[in-house]
């Protein structure tokens, strides 16, 4: 399997929900709304790179509780490989141009920090979409007051992500199989990617109208309002993880900014 | 009548697959276990089970497509997944279950002619070929269109003949007869059948159209269920000890059992039609 099918079946995975058991899985999708927005916040605002350690390091224990190591080991491989050539660029850069240690060592410090914010977003993210259902993350948007029909059409658009990625890698297979080459001329790279992104193109469209038809004939977006059959009770456990979650994150950037 | 050229490589290979202890795996479960069995020059293959027995990822295995777990496959000898991608393409045709992951050209006649552009084929040869597998799977007239204006039906016949087209050693086709009618079927398994007579094109199908057995009368079968192969022998025996398809969610043709059901030796009926004309010879005596 080539480099770019290793990012591509890694990034098919990021939106799937996967996980029906375990601490995270149970709770209520707001509460889990509320963690991811706690993160990202602690990520941008934050400057110390000790606490973000210590972020990702509690969000790693609580993704544990629900998801296999071995997904998030992979997703933390797949961060790896996609930030690692930049650090390295950066480091190679820093030292020719930083005369003094002291730069380097300051300059490493920003890397490390800007990292660790990139990592704290991308696993809460991972958590987030992991954990909850599509349906309730429907359910969670139109609760916040975002017309039903857009929640709907952005979860089936997370959901086509990973759809996408997978046909990708199934098209690029296929026409390599034919004895497409893409070639380095990059006028040729284009032209032999068509023969990719045109079959990818054509096969969503087919997949979109298949979806919107299935949804017209079950009387989808005819009304403004609708009726749920599941609704997700919000539990004590979920007050106390959202308040907690917010106290520790208050507490957080009280002593770190 | 097709002739091998020499764009594609003329090594004779014997077996032309080995499929060596496989197991896959996409995620914790296997969905291939310990999968071995040989393909030879001459050997049509028909890999049936129910849905998500592992027919798809064992034909992606065999393509080269996915890597197993554990175990390897062979090409010719050689290990499918060392082989340059260009190396891969004169030795495979592969016919995915859509068919529209293919299509890119506007015209009918590019699309068909794609693999043998990118094998470097001379445009006469090119030419000569496209119109003798357009003429076998009756797509002449379509040749002109625009591949984006077909049915689905058209559109898997362009695909199978883009996938035939360079006379591959090893044709693998994962449910190429879904979308076609009973006519097409039978059709595009005579085309496979003269590929595999007179090229030696080895073929493996991963099917659950229980038309096909009957239609193919002659070949090797592979049972799989729950990514294991469960029987392997020949179309004719497993039509005869039917247990082993209805244990695994598979049906009987329907001509082999009204010919069962009426006495008539349904190893030499080919198809529905024989079927209603040997009905037909019945109730002719019987009225007399």
């Amino acid at each position: 399997m080539s480099l770019t099918n290793i990012y591509l079946k890694i990034f098919s995975q990021i939106f799937v929900y996967h996980s029906e058991e375990g601490f995270l899985a149970k709770l209520h999708p707001s509460s889990k709304t509320v963690l991811l927005f706690v993160c990202t916040v602690l990520a941008i605002l934050c400057t110390r790179v000790e606490v973000l350690l210590l972020t990702l390091a509690t969000l790693i224990i609580l993704a544990s509780t629900s998801i296999n190591l071995k997904r998030i080991s992979s997703i933390f491989i797949s961060l790896a490989m996609f930030i690692a050539p930049m650090v390295f660029f950066m480091i190679i850069y820093i030292a020719i141009s930083c005369r003094s240690l002291y730069r380097l060592a300051e300059t490493t410090l920003s890397i490390t920090i800007a990292m660790s914010r990139l990592a704290v977003i991308s696993i809460a993210f991972y958590i987030f979409f992991a954990t909850t259902k599509p349906q309730s993350i429907a359910r969670a948007l139109n609760k916040l007051g975002i017309p039903y029909k857009y929640g709907y059409g952005f979860v089936i658009s997370l959901r086509l992500l990973s759809i996408l990625s997978n046909d990708l890698i199934e098209i690029m297979s296929i026409q390599k199989l034919r004895g497409l080459n893409i070639g380095n001329n990059f006028l040729n790279k284009i032209k032999n990617y068509l023969a990719v992104f045109i079959p990818l193109a054509i096969s969503t469209l087919n997949r979109v109208d298949e979806i919107t038809v299935s949804l017209e004939v079950k009387g989808f977006g005819l009304k403004d309002k609708r009726s749920y059959l599941y609704v997700e009770p919000f539990r004590f456990t979920d007050t106390i993880f959202s308040s907690l979650c917010i106290a520790l994150a208050i507490a957080t950037l009280y002593f770190c900014i | 009548m097709i002739s091998r050229g020499d764009y594609v490589d003329s090594d004779v290979c014997d077996p032309v697959a080995v499929v060596d202890s496989v197991w896959f795996r996409y995620e914790e479960d296997y969905v291939l276990k310990n999968i071995a069995f040989e393909v030879l020059r001459k050997d049509i293959v028909v890999v049936m089970g129910p849905n998500g027995s592992g027919k798809s990822t064992l034909l992606k295995i065999l393509a080269g497509i996915l890597k197993p777990q554990r175990g390897e496959v062979y090409i010719c000898g050689k290990n499918v997944n060392e082989m340059q991608s260009t190396d891969l393409t004169k030795y495979i045709g592969f016919v995915h279950q859509n068919p529209w992951f293919y299509i890119f050209n506007l015209k009918v006649y590019d699309e068909i002619s794609f693999t043998l552009r990118n094998l470097g084929v001379n445009e006469n040869i090119i030419a000569e070929n496209v119109l003798e597998i357009a003429t076998e799977l009756d797509i002449v007239d379509l040749l002109d269109k625009s591949p984006f204006t077909l049915s689905e039906g058209e559109a898997r016949r362009v695909v199978i003949a883009s996938a035939v087209v360079h006379k591959p050693l090893l044709l693998l086709m994962d449910e190429p007869t879904a979308g076609l009618d009973y006519n097409n079927k039978k059709k595009f398994i005579g085309i496979i059948r003269r590929l595999n007579k007179v090229l030696g094109t080895a073929i493996v199908i991963a099917t659950h159209d229980i038309d096909i057995l009957a239609i193919l009368g002659e070949a090797k079968i592979v049972v799989m269920n729950r990514g294991e192969i469960v029987y392997r022998g020949y179309v004719g025996d497993i039509l005869s000890n039917p247990k082993i398809l209805i244990e695994n969610s598979l049906s009987i043709p329907v001509e082999i059992e009204i010919a069962k059901m009426l006495g008539i030796n349904w190893r030499n009926l080919e198809n529905f039609n024989n079927l209603i004309a040997e009905v037909g010879k019945i109730k002719g005596s019987l009225c007399r």
